[in-house]
This record gives structure tokens, sequence and C-alpha cells, in this order.
């Protein structure tokens, strides 16, 4: 029976820790100016955006045609194709051709697919060994941590943090130098890439028209394990998909500039099917996993289908002032940011994330920075109501005080006499409450949340409707 | 003040939505706001007394029946040919932009909102853009750092407008401090259902305040402004905090 | 029976209100070309060479065959390199007989002790990207994708005829040679395009060189 988290206790907790602050502002300040300078570099960055919403918005209403001729033409290419309805699914498809082909060990690109499915856990519960080769990714694998960023996963992790794992878990002195952090975590991964028998990755997109998947990174990593092990397992969420390869360039454009402010990453993989006849190296298979796990569900609600727009830039979180206090971890799900706010409720079930659509203001920065303009504000609406109606069915205490609070709400904003007569009752009873500031310092009940770290300005004794009433009569 | 404006302002019969914050807790602002109208020269001005509300705190809390009742009775108040003016982005967006989703399966009161949504101004953007006025003869001895409200700036474009205005006040100094258009924290109930979250975006937003070297912080919405106070407040920071018809009113 | 395939189209049809099997047709509001630059290669090789240096990679513009084999060698000098492996093509034979007459060890490509043995790899760049400081490979028979991958230096000959400006560019590029072919098959199965050595910033954001990929990258322009 899974404990019920909860995102106004984890979110206190990551605001006491200091190290994930300063981490939180550092990481989101250089991803922000970073995207800032490509944009303002660009003449025709809102066009773009635009143009990439409509072909998205195109591409998820006609899917299940996409997604067909994508099969048909990764098999034209000397793939395999699999459709997974959820993640068991798809760890089991992944299991059985580990064990077709008497796997041992498995190395693995960075993929959210692949967290969202737990695919970790379930290939070592079989006995496979599963090395994260991605650092950030390895780094959290040897601490035993979950990513706290789309992009940046172990930005929760001091230098110091790491070089601390390194020394224990590999018996060497206490390195200070990054330099030389990662040449221990190169060193190390190289011997595993050699001797895998597998690689899985993520996919960032699939053109329909071609079969061809592209893999954007910076380190090598995913170029390493989509190459040398002979099986090659490709996991993609449906959505992932654009209609033809001539719109790569948009996409990536968008999103390596809109994730981490770079003109184009390190590396970009454009990769169709296996090795061809005659080639000797790249694997020998190639498998696309296909994800379903809640999107076909997603898709069935008009007013929060463009969720599955995402392609997962991660700008989103950057300019968000809520993650940007919270990080990762708060959203208790795969995902986090506005993103993990209106996905994991969706993938997961609204009694899952019951907070998640009000972890925010509603500021909207999210919809300006959104590579493919996703409605923020909009879908979290939506799920809020869905939360309220939810909440309704269950009949909890606290569910019903807020229900009844909004009637009463309602019935003093239809009367506006009514109203008057609460703001003149207001005005006595507000009295002790008020301290020596002539600020009001104190309230009962939730409002006591508002006092606990804020004045409030007192209701004075005449409101503005008295004032106009009394002027016009004079 | 220019002349052609006066005769703009003059044949502009204006609507006041004073908002329930205003109405209850800050009822000088309508009156600032009353205050530089009439200087501006607009001489047809009325309150309709029924007004309550536009629904907004049930909206966004996930209520959409119990605020469309409320939204029902704001159109009918406000139902007739006049502009209407409020010293809240935030109210407006929530007319202006906000009740096409909420009525969007009423096709009556869709079309009625539509027909208000053309008509409702927030008070900087009516000066500027259908008055003509960017003067209105203030005066202010002070360095004013502008907060931009969240619906003000991202559902309305309102930006220019109250920066424009505040330049030309006599005296003032309009300072643009860092991360000027990041989210005081507000949000309505998300002030109370994650205090501890809003607090801390609070922090930093007055931490900005006071980088700037501001002794004044001003905005266009009177929720970021209460926030924003009652922090100040609360830490006896002296930075004085005022809404753009506060400032604009001031004429000595 | 159903399978999951039958039960994932069918959920997304229901999910979108589809009621037959209409006529489909594939998005074509989108035309990369609108967005190309089609600037001349001559005027670009600055701004590649610009770019890619800020990108901790290393470009030299040569002049002359007997150029080229100097640079290369004094790549092979600097890094203290005793071997190399290389793309099998034509354009690059010439140099590979002259490095293994400097006394340079040439490392078959298809070698399973590549890793262990090789300090260089040496391709060619199909194609370059100016805006970016990118180059492209078309991995394929004789240009496997070791060379520029598991070797620890990547040394890669391109012709300044084959760089152009933006990504849209690019994707052109490699939509035109698609079209010239019966299928991808002939051409590429994995285009992989590099810009500089490898890195990563996931150590408390502070930037570091070389964590899988090649540690260093010289474009030598011809």
């Amino acid at each position: 029976m899974l404990l019920k988290y909860s995102f106004e206790e984890e979110s206190n907790k990551a605001l006491k820790n200091k190290n994930l602050q300063e981490a939180l502002i550092n990481t989101t300040n250089r991803f922000r100016s970073a995207r800032n300078k490509i944009v303002s570099d660009s003449d025709n960055w809102e066009e773009l955006r635009q143009v990439a919403r409509s072909i998205k918005e195109h591409t998820i209403n006609n899917l299940h045609n996409y997604l067909q001729l994508l099969e048909n033409n990764i098999i034209s290419a000397g793939g395999h194709v699999h459709w997974a309805r959820d993640s068991e699914e798809a760890c089991e498809i992944i299991r059985q051709i580990a064990q077709k082909n008497s796997v041992k060990k498995i190395v693995k690109s960075k993929s959210m697919a692949t967290e969202e499915i737990h695919l970790n856990k379930s290939l070592e519960s079989h006995g496979y060994s599963v090395v994260e080769t991605d650092l950030g990714e390895y780094i959290l694998q040897l601490s035993g941590d979950r990513p706290s960023h789309i992009i940046a996963p172990a930005i929760h992790k001091t230098k110091a943090d790491i070089s601390k794992l390194f020394s224990e878990k590999f018996n060497v002195p206490e390195y200070d130098d990054p330099q030389e952090l990662t040449s221990i975590a190169r060193e190390k991964l190289r011997s595993e890439f050699l001797s895998a028998d597998m690689g899985i990755s993520g996919v960032n997109f699939a053109a329909a028209d071609t079969g061809t998947i592209a893999i954007v990174e910076n380190e090598g990593n995913a170029r390493l394990t989509t190459t040398l092990p002979k099986i090659h397992i490709a996991l993609m969420g449906i959505e992932k998909i654009i209609p033809k390869f001539d719109q790569m360039g948009l996409f990536l454009k968008l999103l390596i500039g809109s994730a981490t402010g770079q003109k184009i990453s390190t590396y970009v993989s454009l990769i169709t099917g296996p090795r061809k006849k005659g080639e000797t190296d790249g694997p020998k298979e190639f498998h696309l996993v296909l994800l379903d796990n809640g999107r076909s569900k997603i898709m069935s609600n008009p007013n929060t289908r463009e969720s599955l727009y995402c392609i997962r830039c991660g700008a989103c979180l950057n300019i968000c002032p809520v993650y940007r206090k919270v990080g990762g971890h708060a959203y208790g799900g795969t995902y986090s940011g506005p993103i993990g706010a209106i996905i994991n409720p969706q993938l997961e079930g609204i009694d899952k994330h019951p907070e998640l659509p009000f972890a925010s203001s509603l500021c909207g920065a999210c919809k300006d920075v959104c590579p493919v303009k996703i409605d923020f504000p909009k879908v979290l609406l939506d799920l809020r109501r869905q939360v309220i109606e939810n909440k309704s069915k269950e009949n909890s205490r606290a569910g019903l005080i807020e229900k009844l609070s909004f009637k009463v709400w309602k019935g003093i904003n239809k009367h506006p006499k009514l109203l008057q007569l609460l703001n003149s009752i207001g005005y006595y009873m507000q009295k002790p409450f008020i301290g020596n500031n002539n600020k009001i310092t104190s309230l009962p009940f939730i409002f006591s949340r508002w006092t606990k770290t804020r004045d409030l300005a007192p209701i004075p004794k005449k409101s503005f409707r008295q004032i106009w009433k009394e002027r016009n009569n004079d | 003040m220019v002349k052609e404006n006066r005769q703009i302002a003059s044949n502009t019969n204006v609507s006041l939505f004073i908002t329930c914050i205003v109405d209850s807790f800050f009822p000088r602002v309508g009156e600032s706001m009353v205050k530089v109208l009439r200087r501006a020269g607009v001489q047809n001005i009325t309150f309709p007394e029924n007004q309550t509300c536009c629904g907004q705190p049930a909206f966004n809390s996930g209520y959409p029946d119990e605020a469309r009742e409320v939204a029902i009775k704001f159109l009918e108040d406000f139902d007739d040919d006049r502009y209407i003016v409020s010293p809240s982005g935030s109210c407006v967006s929530m007319v202006s932009v906000f009740y096409k989703q909420l009525f969007e399966n009423d096709e009556q009161y869709l079309r009625l909102s539509e027909k208000i949504s053309g008509k409702i101004y927030e008070f900087s953007d009516f000066l500027i853009n259908v008055l003509g006025i960017s003067n209105v003869g203030a005066k202010y001895s002070g360095k004013v750092a502008y907060h931009d409200s969240c619906h003000a700036l991202r559902e309305l474009g309102i930006s220019n407008q109250p920066r424009e205005l505040l330049r030309n006040v006599s005296g003032l100094k309009l300072i643009e401090m860092d991360m000027h258009d990041a989210c005081c924290g507000f949000g309505g109930t998300f002030s109370v259902k994650l205090p501890n979250v809003s607090t801390a975006m609070l922090q930093e937003k007055v931490q900005c305040i006071i980088d700037s070297g501001a002794d004044t912080v001003v905005s266009t919405d009177m929720g970021c402004l209460m926030n924003i106070e009652g922090y100040m407040s609360r830490k006896s920071i002296p930075i004085k905090v005022h809404h753009i018809s506060e400032i604009l009113s001031i004429t000595d | 029976m159903t399978n999951s395939k039958e039960i994932i189209l069918q959920n997304i049809k229901t999910a979108l209100n589809v009621q037959s099997d209409d006529e489909f047709s594939p998005y074509s509001d989108f035309n990369n070309d609108e967005y190309t630059s089609n600037e001349n290669s001559s005027d670009l090789i600055e701004e590649f060479s610009e770019k890619l240096r800020a990108q901790s990679g290393s470009v030299e513009i040569i002049k002359n065959t007997k150029h080229l084999n100097k640079a290369v060698t004094a790549i092979f000098d600097k890094t203290d390199s005793k071997s190399f492996t290389g793309w099998y093509t034509e354009e690059l034979a010439g140099l590979y007989k002259t490095l293994q007459q400097k006394g340079f060890k040439y490392i078959k490509s298809t070698r399973n002790d590549l890793q262990a043995k090789c300090d260089i790899g040496i391709t060619l760049a199909d194609y370059a990207i100016s805006e970016s400081g990118t180059i492209v490979l078309y991995n394929n028979k004789i240009k496997n994708r070791n060379c520029s991958l598991i070797v620890p230096i990547h040394i890669a000959i391109l012709q300044k005829e084959k760089i152009v400006k933006s990504i849209f560019d690019i994707i052109t590029t490699i939509s035109k040679d698609y079209s010239t072919l019966d299928s991808i098959n002939e051409l590429s199965n994995c285009i992989t395009l590099i810009t500089g050595p490898s890195r990563t910033a996931d150590i408390e954001l502070i930037l570091t060189l070389g964590v899988h990929g090649p540690k260093e990258l010289y474009v030598l322009v011809v």
C-alpha cells in the first residue's frame, strides 16, 4: 500500500534544504538566460512556436494514422515495433527481448519514459544488470536517488556529495575536481558499454514518414548505447511522433534551444532501424517500443489533450516560480514542474495527485516559454475542476468545508446588501486581530496561513460603495 | 493634456468595476482612480451599485458552477454600452479572457461576455489606449519599481501602459527591477493553500524590490500589492506600496 | 482476439471520436525550405570555424594535400598519439599511407580491440552546419560509427563546399539525399551531427569535456 505523499509536506522540506535551494537557483537561472539568448537571437521564434503547435495538434488528432505509418517504415528499415498498453507490458516486452537473446548486461541512456515505467526495477528484479550511462543518471543510480529535473537530473547533488559517493563506490580518493570525477565515470562506464549485450534509449522525436528516430545528447553515452551492444531498444511515448522527417529541423531547434539554450546539442543521432547489410558496427537488432500508459486516455479530454504536445524540453521548469523553490521531488511522480503538474495526475490518476493541479499560482510563465505553446493554466483549471468533482464523491471533511465555503461565497456575491453587511460586521470583528502597527497580525482558521508570515491591511470603516453612495447623496 | 484627448474623454461614459478587494479593503484605490479619470476629463462616471465580484476565486479553485452564477450576475450588472474601467488586471482578464472558457457551453452568455469583453479595460490600459492620455499631471518624489502582475501582463499584455504613465509623473524615477515579471506568490487561494511556497516566492520578489534601490513599489493589482505590503509590514521594511491609481492621483 | 496494438489504436480512435477510417493526408502546411538560407558555402567557413571553436573544437583551414598531411601529423605529435583508425574511403587512403610511412600504426576499424588500441579516429565530414559549428557524418558500410565515437580523439576532414548555414538547410540536404536513392538503407541508417568534444555539466553545472564521446575534435577544412 503506497503512502500518499503530500506536495505541501515535500515542498516544506525542500524549502528548508539550503543546498537544494542554491542548486535550483543556479540551474534554473543558467538555463533561463541561455534560452533567452537563443530566443532573442532568433528573428522568428514566435512563428516557429506556432507552427510547431499546429503540427503537434494535427499529429495528436491523427495519431492512429501516424503510428501505423511509423510502424510500417520502421519495419521496412529492418526494425521491430512493439506496442505497450502500460508500464507492466512495456517492461515485459523488454524483458522478453532480453531473455530471447540471452542478455546479461544492459546499458541505458537517459529516458524519462523508462523512469515512468520503472524499468530498472523490473529488469533488476529479474536478474539483469542495468547501468545508467548519462552521468547525472549514473550518479543517481549509484546513490539510489531519483531525478529532480528533466534535463539535469542530479542538480540536487553537490560536488562534495558526488565526490564522496565515487570514493565509497570505487575505492578512490575524494576528488574535488569535476574533471577528475568525470574521468572516473568515463572509465567505469566505458567497460560497461563494451560488455553490454543490450542498449536501451529514449526517443526525442520519431518521423513517421521515414521511420527515423532522433536522439539528442551532449555526453556521447546515447551514441555508445545505440552503437556498441548488439541489440538496441528505443522506448517512446506515442506522442513523440512527428509527421515528416523534414520537420526535424524545426523540432530539434525548438527542443534544444528551449532545454539548454544551445544552438544544437553536442550529438544528434538520426537512426533508421538496425545496422544495414555490410555495416561493421551498429546494433544488429532495433526494437521500437511504443508506450501508451495513459496517453490515449489523456486524448479523450479535449480540454487537456494538448498536454501531449510536450517535447520534454524542461523550459517550463526553469521559469516556474514554484518549481524553482521546491525542486522535482516534491511533485511525487516521474515528471515535475508545470508539465509534471499536468501529466502526473493524468497518467497516474487524479486521486493519486490531487494537490498537483493546485501547486501553481496560475502565473502563466510556463505558457510563455513552452515551445509548443501548451496552455498550462487552461489545463490546470480543468484538472482543478476534476479534483473538486472527485472530492465531492469522497465526502471528506476538508472537501465539504471548502464546498460549503464557496456556496456561501456565491450567496454573498449574489446579494450586494449581504456583502455590505458582512463588510460592516468584519470591520468590528477584526478588532481583536489588529496588532500594534494597525495591521491585522493574526487570523483564525485557514487564514492563519496568511498571517503566519504576512500582515493584512484591515477592513476600513467604509467600503468604496458606501463612500460612493454617501458622496452621491450630497 | 492635449485638447483632443479631453474631447475623447468628455465623450466617454465609464462604469466603474471596483472589484471585491478594492471595495472592501482598499476603497482609497477606487477613489484615486475616479479622481484621475475626472482630471483626465471623463465626466460621466457611474458605479453600478449591484456589482460584487467577477467570479474568479471560485473559477480558479475548481468551482465553475458557483463562479458561473456570480459571473452571470456580473454580466447582467454591466450589460450596457458604457466602458467598464477597473483597478485590476486580474479581474479584467477573468471577464475578457476566461469567461470564454466559463461560458463555452452557453451561447447566450458567451455572446454577452464577448460584447462586454470589448468594453472592459484595466485602468492604465484605459488611460493610454482609450483616452490617449499618457500624462495625467501627477507629481511624486520617489524611486519607483514597477511589479508586473501576472494576469495583467500575460493575459492582457499590459506592460508599457503603466510604465509610460509612471515615467510622465513629475519627480518620479522609474526603476526596472530584476525579475520584475516574476510572480509575487499571491495567486489567490494559492497564498493560503501553499503558504510556505507562496512566502518563499514573495521573499524573492521583495528582495528584488529592495535590491533595485526603489523606495516605492507600484502595480496594477491589489492582490499582488496586498501580498507584498503584508510581508513588508511584517518585516518592517520601509518601502512604500501603492496602486498605480494612487500615484497618478497625487498632484502636490 | 485483440492484441495490444489494436487496443491502443482503438483507444486512440475512441478518444478522438473517429467515426470511420477516413482519408488521411499527412501534414503538408510546413515547408522546411521556407526556413533555409541557401547561403554560399564560401561565406560560411569563417562562421563555422568560429562556432566550433567556441564549443572547444579545433578548426584549421587547409591549403593543399601537403598541408593536410602536415596538419594531421602535427595533431598526432601534439597529442602523443601512436595509432589510428579511420573510414575506409578513397579520399582518405592517401592520407593513411602517408601516416603509416611516418610510423603511425593503422588499426582496422572492424577489430574488436579498437577501444584498447586506438588513439585517433579519422573520418570525413559529409556536411557541416556553420551557424552551430556542426559536422554531419553519414555512417554506412565503409564509413563506420566507431571511428568518431569510441576513440579519444576524432579528426574530421571537411570539404568547404559542403558547409551549409542552418539546421533547416541540413534537413533539406538530407531529405534531398534520401530522395535520390531508392531507400534510406542505401544512404545511411545512422546520421550523426557532432558539435565539438563530448561534454557534461551534470556536476554542479560545471562544464567538463570528454565524458563518453571523444575528448578532442579536430576539423580540417579543405
